[in-house]
């Protein structure tokens, strides 16, 4: 049969002879490539005590976001629902009352927000869609939990700490602390 | 005859506009102030069109395709650059100080001006200075004011003042600071406000009763549905999330409602979420009331199996409800939940019909007739729909008359009304007690049932004097009767509107000689009688006897009795009901909702409402309407009741073959049960009805959150709801992905029209039929041949007693069927019930407004308001808002001084 | 010496009383008139080819001739006193000061309409002159001039005053007879125009004050010789009313023969520019009219004398001419910012938008926006094109003509002084500093003299 490309190897049929059937200069040869590793520098890096560098445009987990006096930003518009390819965001809008100006930035806010991060594909599209600047795809990923419901993201899962009274917080959740 | 559209050859209709024509022909132009029912004003210049002289003519003139009728071989151009560069330059010009708050805006999804602004392609802003600001007002519970939104395409005052009547909306100001409100907060006064979120093409008039749970359109799961409220049927779409209804928006019905509702229609939908749903059969008197099916079948299966079965249907139930209970108590047994006054008036209405020698009116007749009589039937209460289109006949006949005279083409709204000022087109509103109607009538007769029925012979008379005259009239009734007399004659399509509110037969007869007396030379005039329920009529066709009947029977005790959807206490006086309940040894009730019928029931079981449920309605002018599920409430045990109904027939005749009928099955067996019916399946969708072997999505291609929304309750995805049996109609956002049959389309959506008014697309012409449209079922059927039988008795004229009044009852604009007075929006505006006599009557009394009295057998003393022009000897007390009480309607009433 | 048909006994002592008025020879018109059929003085109105003096110059006659006569309807005349044109002041001056030769021109115009109601429609803001015109009425009824039965001819006629309330666009006369009528002063659109349907349904003429004065000399001389003075299709006299920078400003009465230059230069009317200052622009017809720089306002773009007429100072078009308009002539000499000036009037016509339709009630206003920003330095010189974009396409684009009179000015300013603009963007801290424009235009005469 005609090989269809020209890296056929012929294979090599001969029978062993002595030295090669002692093995013992291949198990060298083999080692020597092992043992030179332990000189050079590992590629691999220490995870969880050690990240990599993010790229910029990293997706990972998402956060809700509050503006400088920490009034939540999402208006609940629906856009970043409408734009999910996976239909994993739901939410339920609600009017704001008087009284609670310092908490939400507009009129409307989400009075239920909920992420299904098992069926998230991280592509980012809400964030493109936010009209408001409220959901952003954090740095945060690999998220754990003991029960798949723990995947639900609500409100409180994905809302950053407020700046104004929880500070600290913020500053470590976003590692400038 | 035929036009160019960028060169296009398109077959277009004479005396339309160039809009409407380019609209017609699938052009998409953009458009703010025009509407097909308000016509063309040419305001907001958003629809400018190129118009060429000839085909060599490059230049062109720059026109508004809503002013400019279309002739035979006009070219114009749409896409030419310079009609389009002005377009977008509108556009900018609006949206210079329009807030651009899509997100929190209600309209955001469904708004016209964002599809408008698309379609322009206006995206790049050069005013870079302060925007204008205005001060919202409150304008009630149910509409919300965003002014600074608005556009100033002045549809709102035009919908509001011009078409509706309202007077307490208008325009204010002037140059870039125009106002559209009221002149101070407050409730808009009316009752089809809630049109405005609709007429509105941005956010300044938006829903406020959704805002409570505001869901974008694109979220909703929708069905096309029917308005409940009242015996017109308006079209609705009501859509659903979260097993919430969330609202209920117009659906375009040519002949019906056209592109408006009522806000007992609109806003009356809240019940449907109401905390005091039946959600769990119930027995009453075990240790936990609430039930298994099991249980309540094997309970039922005992209690069925009871010699003395009655049911009691319901006129606000479905036809297919109230035959599935036919069936299952035998048509000997079947009652109507009426009182037997209501029956019997019902019964002559359906003698009446059945007779075809009179065409029954549909709203669109209404609004196209040139001459209009209501005898005696307070419409602006009891069918609201219909007073709008009353209103329209009257406006409609001068703008006609005015567009004539100058051959004004009927578009163009502006010059007509220029032209019209205060004319208007011959209405008789001969009432009771009056409405606002009065004020646009030439003719207004205030009088109590019986002089209304007079009246209303003695126009029969002077139209056909074949028909006896009045004895002992006197001469300002026969002048106001050959005055109505004359403008009929000259009339081309009068309608005559009557209904129940006088509780008199006399008027019913009446008014069916006038419009058969008119009818003597040529078959012109229609007639429209207002029943008090959305399907009155459906169960009047069953031909039913009345509760009160019950009575009849000597052996009328330890009965079982099976109550559909009713609340007996609304319709019979206490003591009557009372009485009936003391009969009953077992008291199973159907119903949506905790009344004081179901407080009597030992068994109580979910029904399903409107928004869950399918079924068939017959309106009053017998056109059969059937209304779709739009969700399946999450509590599983809410069934629709000829569900629940057809379980108990197979537990009762113990020959279950594992399924019980389908809706279609059912319906046909009513069609063979009962002949009257023949027909009616053909008003649904068949359930095996599929578009290439695909179910019409209940769901717009953009439902979000389908992975997301009830996560939270259960990780594993849920498996799409399903109908039992089969439905034309899937759950979720799969299926046929074009446009589905327009008549069954469960919301309307077309490519780059997001909004309501994408129902254009939906149209074989603006405003018209739409495309592929299915004739209505009507149960009457016009025999022009036939020639009619007139009432001849003529009652004697009215006269007061002594100590003893005629009582009759005053319905609430908002609240004359049972369920919208459940919604607390509506609820809010209810008027406290009262008692009105008239300025003799309490001078009499010696009471003054306010005063309180007792009306005898009521229980409850009300408080007096004395009406000025209400003839002395009658009562009208308030009915159907929530508390009040029943009378016998028609019957003499005592009073008493509190 | 000009021929003067209006002004004549303008200062004989207490000409404002009908006293003196009769004396004079006041209402010799009415009592000639009452003794002519309607149809002739509509007749002799037609010969007299008087245009209609409001702004537009429709001639009268041909309008008073269109007027329906359905069996039974009454008709009416309306006076369209509501002169609010920037610029424009000839109408309150005959109000004022001649309320009597109003009132004749009411009556015999009344007489050959038939309108036994008339109206004077009058701007608000003329508080004071209601009271005159009043008065005046009152005098002319207890001299049977008003009332039933004048002068035994069996012809009745009241005239009523009414404010209106201080909207420009009700001078617009479909939206004065909207206001008339106490609705909101919006332009109706015709057809129906209003002398089929005007007041309450009725047919009516809507005239200006200055035209329906200008019935009692054509009465009083005959059509055919009223016809004789003036030029061309601009016959009989004209009033203009003149301000801005000129030493005497005032209402003057011209016979349309004179030439523009005559008008601003002459002693006996505007005598000249105060303080030797050059000529730099004027506006000859009120605010709505186009600018003209000094140059092509005393010639025309084809080198030939402009006169004071309907004809030659709309000679050439837009691009190089103006319009007679409302008699507002408005003159800038060499220290006036043409900027400064184009924002006022566009900050007028901002706000005197009724706000119907879409390109004037928002472009006015974003036209204002970038005038402010460009005279205060603030200005880019795309905000001159935009500018240029806006008033192009408000123009000849809304219901009635306020949208053209506001895109007017600012075209004209555009076009005859775009470097001013330019200037404007470049030089903005001195625009801030001075608030007024370039003052290198030549002396026009010396221009002209070239």
């Amino acid at each position: 049969m005609q090989s269809l490309t020209n890296r056929a190897k012929p294979v090599d049929r001969r029978p062993m002879n002595f030295m090669e059937r002692m093995y013992l200069p291949a198990v060298l040869k083999g080692m020597s490539i092992t043992f030179s590793h332990m000189f050079k520098k590992a590629p691999t890096v220490r995870y969880p005590d050690e990240t990599r560098p993010f790229s910029p445009v990293f997706r990972g987990l998402h956060v809700l976001n509050r503006d400088e006096e920490g009034r939540e930003r999402c208006t609940a518009c629906g856009l970043c629902a409408v734009a999910c390819p996976a239909e994993a965001i739901t939410m339920e809008a609600a009017e704001r009352k008087q009284g609670e100006e310092n908490l939400y930035r507009e009129e409307k806010y989400a009075a239920k927000y909920e992420i299904n991060m098992l069926r998230c594909i991280f592509c980012g599209l809400c964030e493109e869609a936010c009209p408001k600047d409220a959901i952003y795809l954090s740095e945060t990923f690999a998220p754990s939990n003991f029960a798949r419901k723990g995947f639900i993201y609500g409100k409180k899962d994905l809302l950053i700490p407020d700046p104004k009274t929880e500070a600290a917080d913020l500053a470590k959740a976003k590692g400038t602390n | 005859m035929t036009i160019y559209i960028d060169n296009k050859p398109y077959e277009a209709k004479a005396g339309k506009n160039l809009l409407e024509a380019c609209l017609a022909a699938g052009i998409n132009l953009p458009y703010f102030c025009w509407h097909p029912s308000l016509g063309s004003v040419g305001a907001c210049r958003q629809c400018a069109v190129k118009v060429f002289k000839d085909e060599k003519d490059t230049q062109g003139r720059l026109v508004m395709s809503c002013m400019e009728g279309v002739r035979d071989g006009v070219r114009i151009g749409v896409e030419e650059a310079t009609a389009k560069a002005f377009r977008e330059q509108v556009i900018e010009w609006m949206m210079t100080n329009h807030p651009h708050d899509c997100p929190v805006c209600d309209e955001g999804g469904s708004c016209h001006l964002q599809d408008m602004t698309v379609m322009t392609g206006h995206d790049y802003r050069r005013y870079h200075y302060k925007k204008r600001t205005y001060k919202n007002q409150y304008l009630g519970p149910l509409i919300n004011h965003e002014m600074n939104r608005c556009i100033q395409c002045y549809r709102c005052v035009r919908y509001y003042h011009d078409y509706a009547g309202g007077d307490d909306l208008n325009v204010f100001a002037a140059h870039n600071h125009v106002y559209f409100g009221r002149d101070k907060d407050g409730v808009l006064q009316s009752p089809f406000s809630g049109n405005l979120a609709e007429v509105c093409p941005t956010g300044v008039f938006t829903d406020k009763t959704l805002k409570e749970h505001y869901t974008r359109k694109w979220d909703l799961t929708m069905a096309p549905s029917v308005c409940t409220h009242c015996s017109v049927g308006c079209n609705i779409t009501a859509g659903e999330r979260y097993g919430k209804l969330r609202c209920v928006v117009n659906r375009y019905n040519e002949e019906v409602n056209g592109y408006f509702l009522c806000d007992r229609g609109r806003f009356g939908y809240e019940f449907v979420n109401s905390e005091n749903r039946v959600t769990q059969p119930l027995i009453r008197g075990r240790m936990s009331e609430a039930v298994s099916e099991e249980e309540l079948m094997h309970e039922l299966s005992v209690l069925l199996s009871q010699q003395k079965l009655v049911g009691i249907g319901s006129a606000r139930a479905s036809l297919e409800s109230n035959f599935a209970l036919r069936q299952l108590v035998g048509a000997g047994n079947f009652y109507a939940g009426i009182s037997e006054t209501e029956a019997y008036l019902t019964r002559l209405i359906v003698q009446v019909m059945q007779e075809g020698t009179l065409h029954s009116a549909s709203l669109k007749d209404i609004e196209q007739a040139d001459a209009v009589i209501v005898l005696g039937e307070d419409v602006w209460n009891t069918a609201p729909m219909m007073a709008l289109a009353v209103r329209q006949a009257a406006m409609k006949t001068a703008a006609n008359n005015a567009a004539a005279q100058l051959s004004l083409p009927a578009w163009h709204d502006a010059a007509i009304k220029e032209l019209v000022q205060t004319d208007k087109g011959f209405l008789a509103n001969i009432t009771v007690a009056g409405s606002p109607i009065d004020n646009i009538a030439q003719v207004t007769v205030h009088a109590v049932p019986d002089d209304i029925a007079r009246l209303g012979f003695a126009v029969a008379h002077e139209l056909s004097n074949t028909l006896p005259a009045l004895a002992n009239a006197d001469e300002k009734l026969l002048q106001t009767a050959r005055q109505i007399a004359a403008a009929l004659q000259q009339s081309k399509h009068p309608v005559i509107v009557s209904g129940l509110s006088c509780v008199n037969s006399a008027v019913i007869r009446a008014a069916f000689d006038i419009a058969a007396a008119l009818n003597n030379t040529h078959w012109k005039a229609s007639v429209a009688y207002v029943l008090p329920e959305c399907n009155s009529m459906g169960l009047a066709l069953m031909q039913a006897p009345s509760a009160e009947r019950i009575f009849d029977s000597s052996n009328a005790n330890d009965m079982t009795a099976l109550i559909l959807e009713n609340d007996l206490y609304r319709y019979l006086p206490q003591a009557t009901a009372d009485a009936f309940f003391s009969r009953c040894s077992n008291v199973i009730a159907l119903d949506s909702i905790h009344n004081n019928t179901t407080e009597k029931a030992q068994v109580l079981i979910p029904a399903a409402t409107f928004a869950e449920a399918d079924g068939s309605m017959v309106n009053y002018e017998g056109r059969t309407q059937h209304y779709y599920k739009v969700f399946i409430p999450k509590e599983g045990h809410i069934k629709e009741s000829f569900h629940w109904l057809n379980s108990m027939r197979i537990a009762k005749n113990n020959r279950s073959n594992g399924h019980g009928l389908s809706l279609d099955e059912l319906l046909h067996e009513a069609e063979i049960e009962m002949p009257v019916f023949e027909g009616v399946h053909d008003a649904m969708l068949s359930p095996h009805y599929s578009i290439h072997g695909e179910h019409i999505p209940r769901e717009p291609h953009r439902y979000s959150g389908r992975t997301a929304m009830y996560a939270n309750l259960n990780v594993s995805e849920q498996k799409p709801l399903q109908e039992e049996g089969e439905s034309a109609f899937g759950f979720t956002m799969e299926g046929f992905k074009g446009q589905p049959p327009a008549d069954a389309a469960p919301f309307f959506w077309s490519p780059g029209w997001n909004s309501g008014q994408s129902v254009t697309k939906y149209q074989q012409e603006p405003g018209g039929a739409f495309k592929g449209h299915i004739p209505a079922v009507q149960l009457f059927h016009d025999k022009v041949d036939k020639a009619p039988v007139f009432f001849k008795d003529i009652p004697e004229a009215f006269v007061a007693r002594k100590q003893k009044w005629l009582v009759l009852p005053q319905y609430h604009v908002l609240a004359s069927g049972e369920l919208s007075s459940y919604t607390k929006a509506l609820a809010s505006l209810l008027p406290e019930a009262c008692v009105v006599l008239s300025e003799t009557d309490a001078a009499l009394l010696g009471v003054r407004d306010g005063d309180k009295i007792r009306v005898h057998p009521g229980t409850t003393a009300l408080p007096v308001k004395v009406h000025l022009s209400l003839a002395n000897g009658v009562v009208l007390i308030s009915a159907g808002l929530p508390g009040t009480e029943v009378y016998n309607w028609g019957d003499w009433v005592k009073i008493e001084k509190e | 010496m000009a021929v003067k048909l209006l002004l004549e006994n303008a200062h004989v002592e207490g000409i404002r009383y009908y006293e003196a008025y009769r004396r004079t020879g006041g209402y010799r018109s009415v009592e000639k008139a009452l003794k002519m059929t309607p149809e002739a003085i509509v007749e002799e109105v037609k010969k007299s080819g008087l245009r209609g003096r409001g702004g537009a110059g429709f001639p009268a006659g041909m309008k008073w001739s269109f007027i329906a006569k359905p069996e039974g309807v009454p008709r009416h005349l309306v006076c369209n006193a509501d002169e609010s044109e920037p610029g424009t002041f000839k109408d309150r001056y005959l109000m004022e000061f001649l309320p009597h030769l109003l009132i004749e021109g009411l009556i015999v115009s009344s007489f050959a309409l038939g309108s036994n109601a008339t109206y004077i429609y009058i701007r608000g803001e003329y508080a004071w002159i209601p009271d005159i015109l009043e008065h005046a009425i009152d005098e002319a009824k207890a001299n049977g001039w008003l009332g039933k039965n004048i002068l035994g001819t069996g012809f009745d006629c009241e005239i009523y005053v009414q404010r209106g309330a201080g909207a420009y666009i009700c001078g617009e006369e479909t939206a004065l007879i909207e206001s008339l009528e106490g609705k909101r002063g919006n332009p109706r659109i015709k057809p129906p125009f209003p002398a089929v349907k005007g007041v309450w349904d009725r047919p009516t003429v809507v005239n200006n004050v200055e035209t329906l004065a200008a019935v009692v000399p054509i009465i009083n001389m005959g059509g055919d010789e009223y016809a004789k003075i003036g030029v061309g299709r601009s016959t009989g006299t004209k009033l203009i009313s003149a301000c801005g920078n000129i030493n005497k400003p005032g209402v003057y009465e011209i016979d349309m023969t004179i030439s523009v230059e005559e008008f601003i230069y002459s002693d006996e009317y505007c005598g000249g520019i105060p303080n030797g200052k050059k000529l730099k622009a004027c506006i000859p017809g009120g605010s709505s009219v186009p600018i003209l720089p000094a140059n092509l306002l005393l010639k025309t773009a084809k080198g030939e004398t402009r006169y004071m007429n309907y004809e030659s100072l709309s000679d050439g078009g837009f691009a190089t001419g103006s319009m007679m308009g409302s008699g507002g002539f408005i003159v800038l000499d060499e220290d006036q910012c043409v900027v400064r000036n184009t924002l006022t009037l566009a900050r007028f016509y901002r706000h005197e938008s009724c706000g119907q339709c879409s390109p004037c009630r928002e472009g006015t206003g974003w036209m204002e926006k970038i005038l402010k920003n460009i005279e205060y330095g603030k200005g880019k010189m795309s905000d001159i094109d935009l500018l240029w974009d806006i008033q192009r396409k408000i123009e000849g684009n809304t219901i009635c003509p306020l949208g053209d009179a506001a895109a007017w000015p600012v075209a004209a300013a555009i076009r005859h002084f775009r470097d001013e603009f330019e200037w404007h963007v470049l030089n903005p801290e001195e625009s801030q500093r001075r608030n007024y424009g370039l003052a290198h235009y030549a002396d026009a005469r010396e221009i002209v003299a070239a």
